[in-house]
């Protein structure tokens, strides 16, 4: 499925949010999602939301995350 | 005599607030954060790289209370949303607000601002904007809720110090909430100055991280601002266009 995550194409085979994060996670080796964010079609997506979040085609996600700032 | 500094009913410690970029290391930001004696640091909400990982800074200032901005944001809209993925990140309700109007000057949209000031407050954010020296629009702000102002020294990492120091000694005296000097703070006499003009506190990053040692600044501005403030509760006397001798005028040898 082809999404726009953080601006860009990508392709990939996630249904859900949390289906996405599972994978940043495991690319990362991060040990939990404190410090990271991620917004669907311009609104938050809650935490508690993600695994209940399903991802449509062509659907804008952002995923952030807290780094030093002025 | 307690000289508390109070923001949204939470006392801190320091009244100095420290941004976290642009330090030449990992273990100088540490450092110098450290060697500050601050409380709260800054942190900005942005896209994850999807090909480096980056540092985590966020674990290297565990320690501090995280203020996340929203530095860059041109809308009330993009500035409520970063505000709330920076609430669902960290966890904290405390939200620097930026409204960027103007990327030549970095200075605000003040109506932005505003707007997203109103929203954040209903959503129940914290909200401390970065805002014009302009007593008008500070009172408007808080007016509208916000937890401080924050008005500029000077424009955003300009080094300029305190441009308008009687419109920031103007804001001080009538704000009902504090008052946080943000931005171009230059060296350390620039954090004197402004504390002595009566703010609260004063936020800078740029001064300390681009110094040739920020470490060393940061320990400079730590003083600086206990300084300021010392001597702001001190009352300065009044500068006089004639000497006025302070040596006793009686008994004078010779006379």
């Amino acid at each position: 499925m082809k999404i726009y995550l953080n601006g860009k194409n990508t392709e990939v085979d996630c249904f859900t949010i949390q289906d996405l994060w599972n994978r940043e996670q495991a690319e990362r080796e991060l040990d939990s999602s404190r410090g990271f964010a991620i917004a669907r079609n311009g609104a938050l997506v809650p935490k508690r939301e993600w695994s209940t979040t399903s991802i449509n085609t062509n659907d804008k996600i952002e995923i952030v995350r807290a780094m030093s700032g002025g | 005599m307690k000289d508390e500094f109070v923001i949204a009913g939470v006392t801190l410690s320091s009244r100095l607030l420290l941004g976290t970029a642009g330090y030449p290391s990992q273990r100088i930001l540490r450092d110098a954060v450290q060697v500050s004696g601050c409380e709260v640091v800054t942190v900005s909400i942005r896209r994850i790289s999807l090909e480096g990982h980056g540092t985590d800074t966020i674990e290297l200032l565990s320690k501090y209370r995280l203020l996340p901005n929203t530095a860059g944001c041109e809308t009330a809209r993009d500035a409520i949303l970063t505000a709330e993925l920076a609430r669902e990140a960290l966890e904290t309700n405390w939200i620097k607000l930026e409204v960027i109007g103007d990327r030549e000057t970095l200075y605000p949209d003040t109506s932005e601002l505003l707007q997203a000031t109103r929203k954040l407050v209903d959503m129940g954010f914290v909200v401390l904007p970065y805002c014009n020296d302009d007593p008008v629009l500070c009172m408007r702000l808080a007016d509208a809720g916000a937890a401080a102002v924050m008005p500029m020294g000077s424009m955003i990492g300009s080094g300029l110090g305190v441009a308008n120091p009687a419109n920031i000694e103007h804001i001080c005296k009538r704000s009902p909430v504090p008052v946080i000097v943000d931005a171009g703070i230059g060296t350390a006499s620039d954090a004197v100055i402004a504390m002595e003009l009566g703010a609260s506190a004063v936020l800078l990053n740029t001064a300390v991280a681009k110094s040739d040692d920020p470490v060393l600044m940061a320990g400079a501005m730590k003083h600086a601002v206990q300084s300021g403030r010392l001597a702001y509760r001190a009352g300065r006397i009044p500068r006089r266009g004639r000497a006025e001798p302070s040596s006793p005028q009686m008994g004078l040898v010779g006379s």
